[in-house]
């Protein structure tokens, strides 16, 4: 069945697919056509029957758009909003795409954007690495690291990461693209020309996308060779090739010089040896390794900062939505710093925040990615709903605060009650009348929720 | 095994030198570039002469070094090499005080890991007048059964981690350093690109020290049930390493004359305690604490154990500028014929010396009484406010007559810093000493309760003896009083609170400590901590929990409690019970609130790793240090 917003309008339907992102946005012309955009689709790996659930997704998605998606937009690169570029291409090779959004961080010709790609490709081969020789040890702290590197639905030991593969798969198919930057000329689709899209993130300063404050003695994406992380990825390297450091041979990643190791043939220390080995509950083979999973966090939160954020104006100075993907702290606070020229001048983060009706909430609801003062507390709309991408199943089992609970509280608060979750529906709605008015432009079916947001005509 | 004594030794016997002197870095050698500081880069230690561990005839530890308390293994894991151990015992040491100071012998830094640790450990022997044991290794074997095993010495690697990070790990009882290249930008501090070595700095060791050190007394500790528990492991910790700096002499007196005796907030004392972590990359949560105007609502906001823990420590270090400064009054009022200014310049080297004794002495009491204090407190569930009433307990115990106002200084202290105990109407010196001291009922013959000879197993822990012995008796003291408190119940349920009979309980540890009796004369008490526990789930009062055990998925967080009994061991009356009831709903809510992250406000980390989830996390420290609060937060 079609999906068919209302002239002035636009409808928004939130699949139930499982934890993980993908919205189709349909929006009525004057002329009863429907224009529709697609924002990511994806699920979580490991979630149950991923392949089959993401067919009927997308299935729907053709049956919904008839076969046409006016822009298809990815935010970033993580498996629970793209995966179904991978498990669903027999389906979407039905559905003809006229446009890909992308952040500026995809843009094969952007220099500072290849920087990127590059250094989180050498973080990725060291967590691959550090995680591969964890696992050896069993340690329950290298299941959690292993939730995080799972958001690049690689197994471990695989060849490539299958994010960069779906990524390229959307490059080939459909080929007109356009890198957005925060800042552009507001973006509009034709026949639809007063639906503005403004780009919000990620910012193309690179203090925002790291981090605000660095702190000191950090390991992770150092700036030079030298760096930590170089060092730490040349040290697990040479660890995996069979020949070893011998006393006589020079070794970059060796504190000291080489006359203070010991010699294995000397039998003088062979006692030590064996004290230390004799002992195993307290040998320190892999401690080093920990520090994988402060690598894999940083990794998270870069790869979520660099989220595409679209705040989509649905008619001059009327409602907003607002689909930031899954941006993290910098991201947000870069938002204050985006100006637009000429007519669109007057236009800020904190304006269109207030004219908010919509909030994707950003990576499931979790506390790092609804930034409080200068972002929840700005969304001062009195019509304000929120839409939570989550299961809630989930994410207890892999032991994630997902949605984060007074984020969850605080939204219902501003909301009065009309925060939308996908696997349970409108939890508040029961038995409750102020949100009568919010139902009759509720629909909720198994696949998916719809949301209608009426034209301001 | 190098036999150096001859074996026709003279007629008489030479004997064996109480200490041993070695020489150590006394300021991180990364962070002191300046001329300012060289003077005082370097220091000679002296700490107890040991006895090889194989052999008791022979002479100082074992290459490593390896001995009675300490086996120090030089692996580093990420080059898989193990450096050459040093010889303590090789005669040109002996005659040079050990190894000169250098960053790139790695047995200079296995003898620097050696000598502050072992400072550590005696400063805590002498403080509670007993010997120090490590916390046993405790597992579950393939039937099930609960075992535990004398751990006899904490093993060190110098040399265990790539990160700007250093930890000690309860699971495998060692301590584990971590050395980094200084990050490019760090020009200032460190040398960029230079490499930084943790177990060369002595505020690391002796913190990292100290964590096991309070592990061997108190298990529970790691278990946060509160926010003030980790919190208090990092204080705890930074208080030993901050003050053992200050018995530096030459440290002291360095910066006693270059600050002309003010040791107030902005002076390299200070500093160092400010950059104190600095090396290992922390947050400047100490910088944020102390020198700046105490603000008793930052206990409220605060949750994050570095920073939290910063307050406390902010607290004990006001408490000994006060005592400092109360103690050189006079010795100011001297100097400047009572007009309270020095002359202009360098102050007198005299005074610069009375003034460096002084502090070093305010240090070391401060320390003591911090250590102390850890006899008093409950078994479980330890917040700041039950470590305060524990250090005026403490203190009271040991010096009733509290002339020099230290007590005072403490409690001004806490309370500018809003630490208060809960259930405290007031800060005074009444109201904070624990409960018990006016029990009239008398356990009146502690062979009663607790074992036939506990009372010469209490005396015979003293600074000599085996610890293995020691540990083995005192278990034995733990069973049979287990036993026994087991036979004669009702007779306990009037004296000994927060327990609940009904069930299941544990003698959790027994221990002596020392006191002044009124005469001055030097007394006994025996220390007995008795805990339980019942299972705790998240959507569940505490009522319920006993019934609707849900036995095949396991308590979301176990709800602990119990009493520390305080026994004199003369009389047999109780003197103080301090307890944790385990029938307490609003300590069950406070709990479960607090594992269910509602105070907390999680950074990314916590989010995927959770604080819920701390019984499965294997090395609580490493990733208490890992959390890097800041960068992640939204609000």
């Amino acid at each position: 069945m079609r999906l068919k917003a209302p002239s002035d309008g636009c409808v928004v339907r939130m699949y139930r697919h499982g934890l993980g992102d993908c919205f189709l946005l349909a929006f009525g012309t004057k002329n009863k056509e429907q224009k529709y955009v697609l924002i990511d689709c994806g699920v979580l790996l490991g979630t149950e029957d991923a392949t089959s659930v993401m067919k009927q997704v997308v299935s729907d998605i053709r049956e919904a758009t008839g076969g046409h998606l006016d822009i298809l937009v990815t935010t970033h690169e993580h498996w629970d909003h793209i995966s179904g570029f991978m498990q669903a291409q027999e389906e979407f090779n039905k559905i003809a795409v006229d446009q890909v959004w992308f952040s500026w961080t995809e843009d094969p010709k952007n220099p500072l954007a290849r920087e990127l790609r590059n250094r989180r490709k050498l973080a990725l081969d060291t967590l691959g690495l550090a995680l591969k020789r964890l696992h050896t040890s069993q340690s329950m702290y290298a299941a959690r690291i292993q939730g995080i590197w799972e958001f690049f639905g690689t197994e471990l030991g695989a060849a490539s990461f299958r994010t960069e593969e779906a990524l390229d798969w959307i490059k080939k198919k459909w080929t007109d693209h356009r890198y957005c930057k925060p800042g552009d000329e507001p973006l509009t689709i034709t026949g639809l020309p007063n639906v503005r899209f403004f780009v919000l993130g990620p910012p193309t300063d690179r203090k925002y996308i790291r981090k605000n404050s660095p702190v000191k003695g950090e390991v992770y994406l150092g700036d030079r060779p030298g760096s930590e992380l170089g060092l730490y990825l040349k040290v697990l390297g040479t660890f995996e090739t069979p020949e070893r450091r011998f006393p006589d041979q020079r070794d970059e990643g060796a504190p000291f010089n080489p006359a203070y190791v010991c010699n294995p043939n000397e039998h003088t220390i062979s006692d030590l040896y064996e004290r230390y080995r004799s002992e195993k509950w307290r040998t320190i083979d892999t401690d080093w390794l920990g520090t994988a999973g402060e690598l894999a966090l940083q990794l998270d939160a870069h790869t979520n900062n660099t989220s595409l954020v679209l705040a989509i104006e649905l008619s001059p100075g009327g409602h907003v939505l607002l689909f930031p993907g899954d941006a993290q702290v910098g991201n947000w606070l870069s938002w204050d710093d985006v100006t637009w020229s000429g007519k669109y001048n007057q236009v800020t983060a904190q304006d269109l925040l207030s004219r908010t009706v919509l909030y994707k909430v950003g990576h499931h609801g979790s506390h790092n990615s609804t930034l409080k003062e200068k972002g929840l507390e700005r969304m001062t709309s009195s019509e304000l709903a929120a839409l939570i991408p989550v299961n809630r199943k989930m994410a207890v089992k892999k032991k994630w605060r997902m949605p984060y609970k007074p984020l969850w509280d605080r939204l219902a608060e501003l909301t009065s009650g009309r925060v939308v979750l996908s696997d349970q529906g409108l939890p508040s709605a029961n038995g409750n009348d102020s949100l009568k008015e919010f139902l009759q432009v509720y629909t909720e079916t198994e696949l998916f929720i719809d949301i209608k947001i009426k034209g301001q005509s | 095994m190098r036999k150096f004594r001859s074996e026709t030794a003279s007629p008489y016997n030479i004997p064996r030198p109480p200490f041993r002197r070695l020489r150590i870095y006394s300021i991180d050698p990364s962070l002191a570039h300046s001329l300012e500081t060289i003077e005082i880069r370097e220091a000679r230690i002296e700490l107890p002469w040991e006895s090889s561990p194989d052999d008791e005839k022979h002479d100082g530890p074992a290459p490593g070094p390896r001995g009675e308390y300490l086996d120090i293994i030089d692996y580093d894991p990420s080059t898989d090499a193990f450096y050459k151990p040093v010889d303590l015992n090789d005669p040109y040491l002996l005659a040079q005080d050990g190894l000169a100071p250098s960053d790139g012998n790695p047995q200079f830094h296995q003898q620097m890991v050696y000598a502050v640790a072992m400072r550590t450990i005696r400063n805590f022997e002498v403080a509670l007048g007993r010997r120090a044991l490590w916390a046993p290794r405790r597992w579950v074997d393939e039937s099930g059964a609960y075992r535990e095993e004398y751990v006899s010495q904490l093993r060190i690697y110098p040399h265990a981690l790539r990160e700007a990070n250093a930890y000690y790990s309860p699971e495998k009882k060692a301590l584990l350093f971590g050395y980094f290249q200084a990050a490019p930008t760090d020009v200032t501090d460190h040398l960029p690109g230079g490499v930084v070595f943790t177990c060369l700095s002595h505020d690391v060791v002796a913190h990292e020290t100290a964590h096991a050190l309070l592990d061997g007394m108190h298990r529970r500790l790691t278990e946060p049930s509160n926010p003030d528990v980790l919190a208090f492991h990092e204080a705890f910790a930074d208080v030993v390493a901050l003050f053992q700096h200050f018995s530096l002499p030459d440290v002291v007196r360095h910066q006693i004359s270059k600050t002309r005796g003010d040791l107030k907030a902005d002076n390299l004392l200070a500093k160092l305690a400010r950059e104190f972590g600095r090396a290992i990359g922390r947050t400047d949560a100490l910088r944020s604490a102390i020198g700046k105007t105490p603000d008793p609502a930052m206990i409220d906001r605060v949750t994050e154990p570095h920073e939290r823990g910063a307050i406390l420590v902010a607290a004990v270090f006001d408490a000994f500028l006060a005592i400092y400064n109360r103690r050189t009054a006079d010795l100011f009022r001297l100097a400047t014929h009572g007009s309270g200014m020095l002359p202009e310049g360098a102050i007198h080297p005299d005074l610069v010396s009375r003034l460096s004794t002084e502090a070093a002495k305010a240090a070391q009491h401060v320390l003591t009484i911090c250590i102390r204090a850890l006899d008093y407190l409950p078994p479980v569930d330890v917040t700041f406010g039950d470590y305060l009433r524990a250090l005026i307990t403490a203190d009271f115990d040991l010096v009733p007559n509290d002339s020099l106002g230290y007590r005072v200084a403490f409690m001004e202290a806490f309370r500018r810093r809003g630490i208060y105990p809960r259930d405290v109407r007031t800060l005074s010196e009444e109201s904070l000493i624990w409960e018990g001291s006016n029990l009239t009922s008398n356990i009146e013959n502690p062979q009663i309760i607790l074992g036939s000879d506990v009372k010469l197993q209490m005396q015979n822990w003293n600074l000599s003896g085996l610890r293995q012995d020691i540990y083995h008796k005192l278990k034995e003291a733990r069973e049979e009083a287990h036993t026994i408190i087991e036979r004669t119940r009702h007779y306990k349920e009037r004296l000994i609170k927060g327990l609940d009979f009904e069930r299941k309980f544990e003698v959790h540890s027994i221990r002596p400590v020392r006191r002044s009796g009124p005469d001055g004369q030097l007394l006994l008490d025996m220390v007995v901590e008795i805990t339980q526990r019942t299972p705790g789930f998240l959507d569940l009062p505490l009522g319920q929990c006993q019934k609707d055990l849900q036995s095949n998925q396991g308590p979301d967080f176990w709800f602990r409690g119990g009493c520390t009994l305080i026994v004199d061991l003369e009389t047999g009356k109780l003197r103080y019970c301090i307890y944790k009831d385990i029938n307490s709903e609003r300590r069950y809510d406070r709990q479960r609130a607090f594992v269910d992250g509602m105070s907390a406000a999680p950074s990314l980390s916590e989010t995927y790793f959770g604080i819920t989830g701390y019984r499965e996390r294997d090395e609580v420290f490493a990733f208490v240090h890992r959390i890097r609060g800041e960068e992640n937060k939204c609000d």
